[in-house]
């Protein structure tokens, strides 16, 4: 449970940063020595890599069961989809 | 017309061509494709090609018009208030971008949470159940309520689990093209701290990525049609795929395609950290290029 709220609260930083950065490209164009915008898109990238690196984890702990109807929750092995996307 | 050094009048440019080649490029690409779809869908010999000279015309009139402009700024005829029309342009751009994904990521979400269970019986709605009684909800969907019309997929893409990650080919997009994002960043960073040699590297690697993430995606594509038989003819699921992963994948192009272009701008020396727009800009809109990828990993593959 713990790590879909992370997983969410990631989810949302990273478009909050996103559109914070969009937010420092447009209002500081006429201060062009700033670097908010840098800043923000530095913070995006870091909560991304966050994200996937806890998406991850709790798939590998076997914490996360996103997406109950996915062919692979409850399946055995010889149902898992091996071949996909190889 | 006002004088290019007077700061405080809007500036407007001379006459041109551009707008006019604009719009007959833009409609000779779009009379030709519904040409080409109407031949398809007649079943007669079809040819595209009114399509691709449209859209042909569109970029050389593209590339010359932001040659210009790029041309203009640089000799220092651009006022303050044309500037922030540039800024404001391409904040509707942006505007219009992300509308466009949330329509498609909101097809998805009620497709999969609304339309595909009400088919397979839950609720009470009117069609609850009754068009296609032996249909079975679920996603992603591996059997359609009619087969012989869109055959189902063999398997979907959905993530493997954690024992075949490894060869997950979209999980390694993902890395992929986050760290493109960490590579654009460096070449910021080198951009406000004027060091040239480092921005032109770490672009460069940046649209090297870029390259290489669309290449695999092109390969997910060919192993999805002839070994899944996953293909936008084979019901919601296929189709949303392919609607949001290939608008991603064209978005992705484009934006290569405009680092590219601020990479050819790097060479020429054109960027200062006071005098970045165009740059900035085009970085912002390839973390959001990435962040719809990592929207769509979540929502698309793993979930």
């Amino acid at each position: 449970m713990y790590l879909k709220i992370i997983i969410f609260v990631l989810l949302i930083g990273v478009i909050a940063s996103l559109m914070s950065g969009l937010f420092f490209l447009f209002k500081d164009s006429e201060k062009p020595e700033s670097r908010r915008t840098l800043h923000a898109l530095g913070v995006r990238i870091t909560l991304a890599a966050a994200l996937l690196c806890t998406i991850f984890y709790g798939f590998y702990t076997g914490q996360l069961r996103l997406g109950t109807n996915a062919p692979w929750h409850g399946a055995t092995s010889a149902q898992v989809p091996t071949d996909a996307a190889h | 017309m006002a004088s290019p050094s007077d700061q405080s009048v809007y500036y407007i440019p001379h006459n041109g061509w551009y707008p006019v080649w604009i719009a007959f490029g833009v409609f000779m690409m779009l009379a030709g494709f519904g040409t080409w779809l109407n031949d398809v869908k007649a079943g007669e010999a079809a040819t595209d090609w009114m399509s691709f000279a449209g859209l042909g015309i569109l970029a050389v009139v593209l590339f010359f018009w932001f040659s210009k402009v790029i041309e203009e700024n640089q000799q220092g005829l651009a006022n303050e208030q044309l500037k922030r029309s540039y800024v404001w342009g391409m904040g509707w751009f942006i505007f219009s971008e992300v509308m466009f994904f949330f329509a498609f990521f909101g097809a998805l979400f009620y497709a999969r949470n609304f339309a595909v269970p009400w088919i397979g019986g839950e609720g009470d709605k009117a069609i609850t159940g009754v068009l296609w009684p032996n249909f079975t909800a679920e996603w992603p969907v591996m059997s359609n309520p009619d087969n012989t019309l869109f055959p189902a997929p063999h398997e979907s893409m959905a993530a493997p689990g954690i024992t075949n990650w490894v060869s997950y080919l979209p999980f390694w997009n993902t890395v992929i093209l986050l760290t493109s994002s960490v590579t654009v960043h460096f070449a910021h960073t080198a951009i406000k701290d004027k060091a040239r040699g480092k921005l032109i590297a770490w672009l460069g690697l940046t649209i090297l990525l870029g390259i290489l993430f669309l290449t695999l995606q092109s390969y997910e594509y060919l192993h999805a049609y002839h070994e899944l038989g996953l293909t936008l003819h084979s019901g919601i699921y296929g189709s949303t795929f392919f609607i949001l992963t290939g608008f991603h994948g064209f978005h992705v192009t484009l934006g290569t395609f405009i680092l590219l272009i601020q990479f050819l701008r790097s060479l020429k020396g054109h960027f200062a950290p006071k005098d970045c727009f165009g740059f900035e800009a085009a970085s912002w809109y390839w973390h959001f290029v990435d962040v719809v990828w990592v929207c769509l990993f979540f929502f698309v593959y793993v979930m």
